[in-house]
This record gives structure tokens, sequence and C-alpha cells, in this order.
């Protein structure tokens, strides 16, 4: 008995300690939203190899976990992904965890510098702000920096040929549609327009190192002086926030198209910071022209592309007290533009170009400053050859350089916050068009520098229900060193003899922009506001010192150029009836003076084959602009958003001046070209544990070919016709460090035609792998 | 700040260092000559309306020939006569060059040869006025052509001899072919065009002719548009040619090319064929349909 008693304490005793040993433990939890406190629902839990999510009420349970330390990872569409761990001792049979996740970053209503050269938020400047946040650039399928900007109401991007364009412009709100002088581009608070013809080598701005776009509609020159008359485009670049930081990223594409791109960057606990990016990108490209020409000219190829571009910066930001920083951009471009005759590489146009740029700025108490040096130098080469009876080759060689000095300091006291400051610029251009099958020479050059002065006060009353903004700029502009001569001429160029000029006396003038608005917000959910802004464009030096060939004729030089400008009123207003919705609406009138456009002169010259019509870049024309903009908004959840935007536009030249006995036209109550009269864009942001998605469409109704209005011998219409395309996105992250994209851009495969029958790429698809460096 | 100071500096050299430019290399310029043979010598004396040839043959240099000008320069007049793109990188330029005897007292001919580094050889032949004339007799005849989609008639056109081909027919006649006509619409309009089978422009002969493409010798006529243009023939005057002498004054070099538009009924086109040959070429009638006719009347040189 003794025996037995014993055996059957011993099992006892076995059993006990086995229990012991193996004892099973549960983990739960609630997770919550740090700044709502609300539980998150279907939030994905893992503790270790188990795997659970969170219920309606925000908990979760994970049973038989044995003892020991387990990572726990917790992640939720819409929040940042929490990473820690929990240590199961045995001191308690239930562990429990109360986690909170951080909402990730909202841009609903975000700082911007743009609208007034200082931070404000956007629902408190009285005028109409657009934000292209880091999750609509992260969504959407475009391929460069401005076909970001297409998605905006009322902004239209002139991009014929995608990625393949060697030139492309932004312009809103009804102003001509390819006149990128009439939008100021910034980069980062500095001018990136060129003064001689006023574009912007958008391919200059790499997509990856864009942090947001800020668009300011309606005229800008109360702050920026020229340029800013239709708006204002402010692209942001990313900042390092970790000591080491970056990725790399290989894109492969429609046409053999490749991207390789690495960035790096980083910020010391010393405040010193720096980064380094880099592209290189090309692609073999398609035939751009149309079919009659394939079938015309033997001499036909792919326009093709080969770029690379690095950008460095560096500088010191200890506190928001202080910071400098200098930056460095270097960019070459070779593309081919489709013909190739007798040359290596056919006919290419070449963007050699150096940036530089040095920064200041700093805070007090009460102030706030900035200042920046700038050069901008841009060597650009075209080669042309072609065909036609015999052989004929020329290069153009230009030298365009953009230098200046722009400072700023805002002061608030009490209710006025005042800003005031100058800005010095100078452009210039050195250009010359050389023959090799004859032995014309023909040079233009010429030089523009600007000074503005300008001051601001922004009043707020009544707890910021009310905000007054109210600016004058003064500008005074000077054209000088002006020349266009042409040596040796043959036939090619001899018929431009008589417009041959040099030795101008200086040529002055001066603009002054005023701008008043108000807003009222009698709460956060509505705001409507009210304003009057003055806007000009200089003439570019292109218009002022070259003569030659354009579309349809041949363009003379006029040194006489004056700016022209705009006058527009606007009425907006915002309503969010819920957190969810969002609706805004603006509506504009603008009345333009002395607009500056193509117009024949009335006369005719033979430009080597037969008679076509001398045009004149004029001031001749009073012009009328009104429109309506509204955009829709709605995020029914944290990971769906649903955005729809629609414009109207009416643009029309009003009180047609001719410019001399012999112009018999009248362009009054034409409709000013190239501005769809419709456009519509809509979308939608999806993020999912599978994949994130960004579907969009835009549409851009008919807009008139040339300023008569008339019919076009190419486009076989007096209208181009109306365009929809459908863009698509879908990304993913791998582990933790690699992310997956596809872009699909034009996913129906719309094909649009431009001005001279040629072709856009129509679907055109890339796919990218990202490894991320922190 | 130390840093940032560096930075600067490396900046500014990179960017000076870009910015440099080099020298250029010394070049070897083209040499051009008169080539031995059956042509008009120096001081030549040759009666009006008598046939000018000159041969000229070409070195490179140290770059591709990409320009040869012929220039007569009479009674302190210069005209360009021929100015010529090309691009020869082996072999050297061999021209040929055949002209009509003016009325004036001395000519001098400058032929100059440049290449892709604007180098350039010149040189020059004077020659004498002869006595007498020299004008020579013409063929005259009138005949119909199709346009594009016509295929009633013939569309193609042997200038010298007035043969006309079909597609049919066109086999093995390729190299005899100097001019046919289509309609297309430019300026607004829909334009009766005449055009030489070697014409690549923007409206090429192969967009209405696509046959053509495949043709290995294509003939280039130039046709004088200017004078088309400003109706500077006179009907009159072309019903009176009997010898060569209007058919070679009113072919002015400066503004010519292998595709003429606006060739409406009463126009009277002066032309230089592939072999050197002055013509006028008068519209009878023209339709501006692309199925339509057009009814040419030819005088050209013998």
């Amino acid at each position: 008995m003794i025996t037995l008693k014993k055996i059957s304490l011993t099992v006892t005793t076995i059993l006990l300690v086995s229990v012991s040993a193996f004892a099973q433990y549960k983990v739960i939890g609630t997770i919550t939203d740090t700044e709502t406190l609300t539980p998150i629902v279907g939030a994905h839990v893992s503790l270790g190899k188990s795997l659970t999510a969170t219920t309606d009420n925000g908990t979760f349970e994970i049973a038989n976990v044995g003892k020991g330390t387990y990572p726990v990872i917790v992640s939720c569409v819409g929040y940042t992904k929490y990473q820690g761990s929990v240590l199961v001792d045995g001191t308690n049979q239930v562990v429990t965890l109360s986690i909170q996740l951080n909402p990730e970053r909202q841009y609903i209503d975000e700082l911007v510098v743009s609208a007034t050269r200082k931070e404000n938020r956007i629902s408190e400047i009285p005028g109409r702000i657009e934000l292209i946040t880091p999750e609509k650039l992260a969504f959407s399928a475009a391929q460069t920096a401005d076909e970001y900007l297409a998605l905006l109401p009322g902004v239209q991007v002139s991009r014929s040929f995608g990625l393949f364009s060697h030139k492309s412009s932004v312009t809103m709100r009804g102003l001509s549609g390819n006149e990128q002088a009439r939008t100021l581009v910034l980069l980062n608070g500095i001018p990136v327009n060129k003064a001689d013809g006023g574009s912007v080598n958008w391919n200059l701005i790499s997509t990856g190192e864009i942090e947001r776009i800020e668009v300011v509609k309606g005229p800008g020159s109360a702050l920026y002086g020229g340029n800013a008359m239709g708006g204002v485009v402010n692209i942001i670049t990313q900042e390092p926030t970790k000591p080491f930081q970056g990725s790399v990223s290989i894109d492969y594409g429609t046409y053999n198209t490749q991207a390789y791109r690495a960035k790096l960057m980083g910020k010391h606990s010393n405040g010193f910071f720096w980064a380094a990016n880099g592209l290189y990108q090309k692609s073999d490209g398609y035939i751009t022209q149309s079919l009659a020409d394939r079938l015309a000219n033997p001499f036909i190829v792919k326009s093709n592309f080969d770029e690379k571009a690095i950008n460095l910066k560096s500088g010191f930001s200890k506190s928001p007290k202080f910071k400098g920083e200098v930056d460095f951009t270097y960019y070459d471009d070779v593309r081919g533009t489709g013909e190739k005759v007798y040359q290596p590489e056919g006919n290419t146009t070449e963007h050699d170009t150096y940036q530089i740029r040095a920064t200041l700025s700093g805070t007090t108490q009460n102030l706030t400053w900035s200042s920046a040096l700038f050069l901008l130098e841009e060597k650009y080469k075209r080669v042309s050859e072609w065909y036609k009876d015999d052989y004929t080759w020329y290069d153009v060689q230009s030298v365009r350089r953009d230098l200046g000095l722009m400072s700023s300091a805002s002061y608030t006291v009490k209710a006025h916050t005042l800003t005031g400051g100058f800005d010095i610029r100078q452009g210039e251009v050195d250009a010359y068009d050389i023959y090799y099958t004859s032995t014309d020479k023909v040079d233009n050059k010429g030089k523009i520098r600007f000074y503005g002065l300008y001051v601001q006060d922004e009043i707020s009353l009544f707890d910021k229900r009310v905000t007054i903004l109210a600016g004058l700029r003064y500008d005074i502009s000077q054209f000088y060193d002006g020349a266009f001569i042409i040596h040796s001429p043959s036939s090619e160029t001899s018929f431009m003899d008589q417009y041959q000029f040099s030795g101008l006396a200086d040529e002055t003038w001066s603009a002054l922009s005023p701008r008043l608005s108000a807003q009222y917000k009698p709460k956060d959910s509505f705001r409507v506001y009210a304003g009057y802004s003055r806007g000009f464009r200089p003439s570019v030096l292109d218009d002022l010192c070259r003569s030659g060939r354009v579309r349809g004729g041949f363009k003379v030089a006029n040194p006489m150029l004056k700016p022209e400008y705009l006058n527009n009123v606007e009425l907006g207003a915002d309503f969010k009836p819920t957190q969810q919705i969002k609706i805004a609406g603006t509506t504009f009138f603008s009345r333009g003076n002395d607009f500056l456009y193509y117009v024949s002169t009335g006369d005719s010259i033979d430009m080597g084959f037969g008679n076509r019509p001398i045009m004149v870049r004029a001031n001749i024309s009073d012009v009328e602009i009104y429109g309506l903009e509204s955009d829709i908004s709605y995020t029914p959840a944290r990971f769906i958003t649903l955005f729809a935007n629609y414009a109207y536009t009416s643009a029309k030249i009003k009180g047609y001046k001719p410019i001399s006995t012999t112009d018999t036209n009248n362009l009054t109550n034409k409709f000013l070209s190239d501005v769809p009269a419709h456009s519509f864009a809509a979308g939608a942001f999806v993020k999912s544990e599978i994949v994130n998605a960004g579907i969009t469409c835009k549409y851009l109704g008919q807009r008139y070919v040339n300023d008569q209005n008339a019919y076009d011998d190419i486009v076989l219409a007096a209208q181009y016709p109306s365009a929809f395309t459908v863009d698509v996105r879908l990304s993913r992250q791998f582990f933790k460090h690699v992310n997956a994209s596809v872009n699909i851009q034009n996913i129906f495969n719309e094909l649009t035609y431009d001005s001279k029958g040629a072709v856009s790429p129509g679907r055109f698809i890339t796919a990218q792998i990202q490894f991320k460096i922190d | 700040m130390k840093r940032i100071g560096q930075l600067i500096v490396m900046l500014t050299l990179a960017y000076a260092l870009g910015s440099c430019s080099h020298d250029k290399i010394d070049s070897i310029p083209p040499l051009a000559l008169f080539k031995n043979g059956d042509f008009t010598t120096e001081g030549q004396r040759i009666p009006i309306g008598g046939k000018l040839s000159f041969g000229i043959a070409a070195s490179a240099g140290s770059a591709p020939i990409t320009n040869l000008r012929i220039q007569r320069i009479a009674n302190g007049k210069v005209i360009t006569e021929l100015d010529k793109g090309v691009f020869i990188t082996t072999g050297g330029l061999d021209y040929e060059f055949n002209a009509v005897k003016s009325g004036s007292q001395e000519e001098q001919w400058r032929f100059m040869v440049m290449n892709a580094n604007r180098d350039s050889s010149i040189i020059t032949r004077t020659v004498l006025l002869g006595d007498g004339s020299a004008y020579g007799p013409i063929t005259h005849y009138t005949l119909t052509l199709g346009m594009q989609n016509n295929t009633l008639h013939p569309n193609f056109l042997d200038l010298h001899s007035g043969n006309v081909f079909s597609p049919l027919s066109i086999s093995g006649n390729e190299a005899s072919v100097d001019l046919v006509a289509f309609v297309y619409e430019t300026g607004g309009k829909l334009s009766p065009t005449l055009c030489c089978p070697a014409y690549t422009g923007s409206s090429s002969v192969t967009t209405h002719y696509p046959e053509i493409g495949a043709w290995s010798t294509r003939n280039s006529t130039l046709y004088d548009y200017y004078s088309a243009d400003w109706s500077l023939v006179k009907p009159a005057e072309f019903e009176r040619a009997e010898s060569d002498s209007l058919l070679v004054a009113s072919y002015n070099p400066q503004n010519v090319s292998g595709l003429c538009k606006y060739c409406y009924t009463n126009k009277i086109i002066p032309f230089k064929t592939e072999n050197g040959k002055y013509g006028l070429v008068k519209v009878k009638y023209a339709d501006t349909s692309k199925d339509g006719i057009i009814e040419l009347e030819v005088k050209i040189q013998q």
C-alpha cells in the first residue's frame, strides 16, 4: 500500500510539475486612436507567429502563449505601424496591452508658404490655394512633376508626348494653354521660369524628390511680380529627418524606358544636413509623327531620350531660429525629335543645365526672414536636319542665364502681420543659329533686369473669423543689349535682312500690382472670401530679340513690347458639411489689357518655300476671362479618398487693336487659343493591406487651334478634339524596405494629336522596385 | 558652417570646370578644283543662249562637305544659281553644272565648297560673251494628267518627251518621270499641285503616290514657284516663245522647290529638270478634286 501511495504521489507530482512547466498564458489588449482615443476596428495584431485582428470594440485576444519575450506589431490602414515587444513571464495568467496608433499625417488644412511668402494655414488665406499632398503624390500615376498638376481644377498641362516631351507648360484660369510665362513656377520658393521664353524645364524636377506642391490661383504679382499673372506653383522638395535615410529604385516600362534613381540624405544631431539625389533615365521612344509624315518622309525615326541629373544639397538647421542651405543641380538630356538624315543622333534637343542656390532664413520672436541667391544656366542645343530638295542642317545654340536675389521679412504685431521685401532678377540670352549646309549664321541676344519692392499686411480680426490681406508691389524693368544680326546670309536667312537690329536704346517700363482680399470664417467648417488682384507678365527675350520661323509663318522680333496686365476679381467658398466631405467653389472674372498675342501683320514673306504670313508678338488686345471652379473630396474612411472637380472657362478677345494699317485681322470676340471651355478630373485613392491603388481620370474639352478660330490644315478642324484619359497606380510594400509599384497612364490608349499632327505615346506602363534605406 | 563653406567652394569649382570651353582643334579646309574634260574654259567666249558647262571636284578636308554654292556675277549683280546642302563624308565632291550664257559681256562664275567646320574653298571661272545667238529649239505639247485618285488618265510625265504613264505602264520607265500632279489641302485651300518624284518635304509625293517610294531613280525637277505665284510670265509671252530664250530667262533659281502649290488654271510655271533642261508649263485647266484632272501645255528645251 505504501508503495502504491508513493507511486500515486510521484505521478501527481510529475503531472503538477508538467502542468507548471507548460503553462499557457493569454495576451489581450485594446487598440485605440491617439487623437480621438476611439477603438480601432480591424487592426492587425501579430505576437510572434500568432496573428489576429481587433474586434468591433477595438479589442483582441491571443491565447496559448508560452513564457518569453515576443515582438508585437500592430498595423492598420491609415495609421503608422506600431512595433514593440511584450514579456510574458508567468507572473500573471493574462497579460493586458493597451496600444495607441498614430494616424498617418493628413494634409487637410496644412501650412503653405507660397500664398503670403510666410507660413500660413490654407483655411486662413483669403484666396484659392491648392495643395498636392504627399498622399496624392504617392497615389498619382504621374511620371513628371507637371503631370501631378493636371488633376487640379482649371489647371492645364500641355505635355503632348508624355515623358518624351522636350518642353511642357502649366497654365491656369483660361490663360492661353502653351504660355508658361503667364504662370510662375517656384522650386522651394525660387523662380525657375527662364527669362528667354518664360518656359520651365519641368524635366529638371525629379518626381522622387517632391514633398508637396502648392498652387496659388489667380494673379500673385503683388508678392512675386512678373510671370505670376495666372498663378503661382511652388514645388517643395523633401528634407532629411533621420541621420541616414534614402532609397534606390529601378523603373522599367513601355518603349524600353528605364530609370535608375538614388536618393540619400541625412540630418545629424548637430544640425548639419545633406542630401544627394541622382537620376539616369532613357528610352527607345516611339514615332511621334503623323501617318502622312511617315509616308512622306523616309528619315522619320523614333523620338527617344537619354537624361541624367544630380542634385547635391547641404545645410545647417539647429532650430527654427536659423537655417542655411546651399544646393547644386546638374541636368543634361538628349531628346530625339524624330528625324535622322546624316547626323549620328538625328534631330535632337539638349538642355545642359546648372543650378546653384543658397538660402538663409531665420525666426526670432515676432520676426521671420529669408534671403536667397540663385543662378540657373541652361545651355540649349538643337540639331535640325532634313532632306527636302536637298540637305539642310543647322544647329541652334543658346546660353540662357537667370540669376537673382530675393529677400523678405515678416513681423507680427497685434492683429497685423507685415511682410515686405525686394527681389532683383536678371535674365540673359546669347544665342545663334549656325548653318552647315549654307553660310548663314544668325545671332540673337538680349538682357532684361527686374527690380521689385513689395509690402503686405495680413490682418486677423475677431479671433481669426475675419482676415484681410492687402498688398502692393512695384516692379521696374529694363531690356537692354538686344540684337538680331545675320552673318553671310544665303536664301535660308536673307529674307530676314530687313529685321536686323542692334544698339537700340534701353527699354524701361514699370508695373504696379495691388491686391486686396478678405475672408469671413464663422466656423471651421465654412469660409467665404472675395478679392481683387492685379498681375502682369513681362515680355520674354525670345519675343523681344529673335526673329525666325514659327508655326504658320515668320515671327518678327519686337523690342518695343510692354508687359501685359490682368485685373482679377474672385469669390470663393469652402464648406465641410461633415469631417469627411469638403466642397470648394470659386468664380472669377478677369480683364486683361495690352495682352501679348501673335498676330499677322498682313504682310507676307518668302522663307524659301513660298509666301508665309509675317507674325509679330504685339500688345494688341483686351481680353475677358471668366470661369467657375468646383471641387469636392470625400473620405468615408481612412483607407479611401474620393475626389472630383470641374472647371468652366470662357476666354475671349475683346477690343482688338490692329497693329498697322495693313492689318486686316479683327480678332474681337475670338476665343483665346488652347483654352478648353470645360475640364474635369476625378479619382479614388484606396489603401489596403494587399495593395494601395490610385485611379484618376481627366477630361479636357475642345480648344481652338489658332487665334483666328479658323480651320486648321493639320488638325483638320478649328478646334482640337476633347480628350479623356484614365490612369492607374498600384503599389505595395513588401517586408519593411521594399516597395513595388505599377503605373499605367492612359489605360484605354486614347491617342491625342498636337498642332503638327504628332501623336501622343498612348498607353504607357512602368513598373518600379524601390529599396528604402533608413 | 565650415562644411557648408567647403561645399560652396567645391560646387563653385565644379561649376567653373564644367563651364570651361575647349580650344578648337586645327582643322583642314576643303579643296575645290575644276575638273579636266569637255567643260567651259577660262576666258572662253560663248554666245547668248549658249551652253556653259562646269565640272567641279573637291576634297572634304577634316570634316564632311556640306555645301556647294554656285554664283553668277554679271553686271555687278550676284545671282546664286545653286546653293545645295550635301553631306559627303568620303570620296569628295564630283559635280557637273550646266547653265546658259546671259547677255552680259563678262560673267564670273564662283564655286564655293564648304565643310561641316564651316571652312570653305572658292574657285572662279570667267566667261566672255561671244558673237551671235545660240538659243535653241524647243519641244511643245499639250496633255492631260490625272490627279492621285484618277484612274482614267495617266499620272506620270516625262517632261522631255511628253510621254505619259499610268500605274500599269510605269514599270521600267520610272527613271524618265519628271512630274506628277495631285490635289491636297493647304493654307485652307484645295491646291492643284505639281511635284517631282524626288521631293520629300512635308507634303511629299509619296503621300499621294506611295509607289514612288520604291523607285530606284527619282528625278528632281525644280519649279520656280515665285514666278508662278506672282504671274511673272505672261500668257502672251508664253504663246510667242518659239526658242528657249524665254524658258531660260524666266527661270529664277533663287526661289525654287520640287513642290509647286496653287497651280490653278492659267498659271505659268518656269522649271528646270534634273538634267538641266529649262521649260515652262502652263496650266490650261486644273480640277481641285483628288480624282480630277490637270491639263498642261509644256514648252521645254530640246
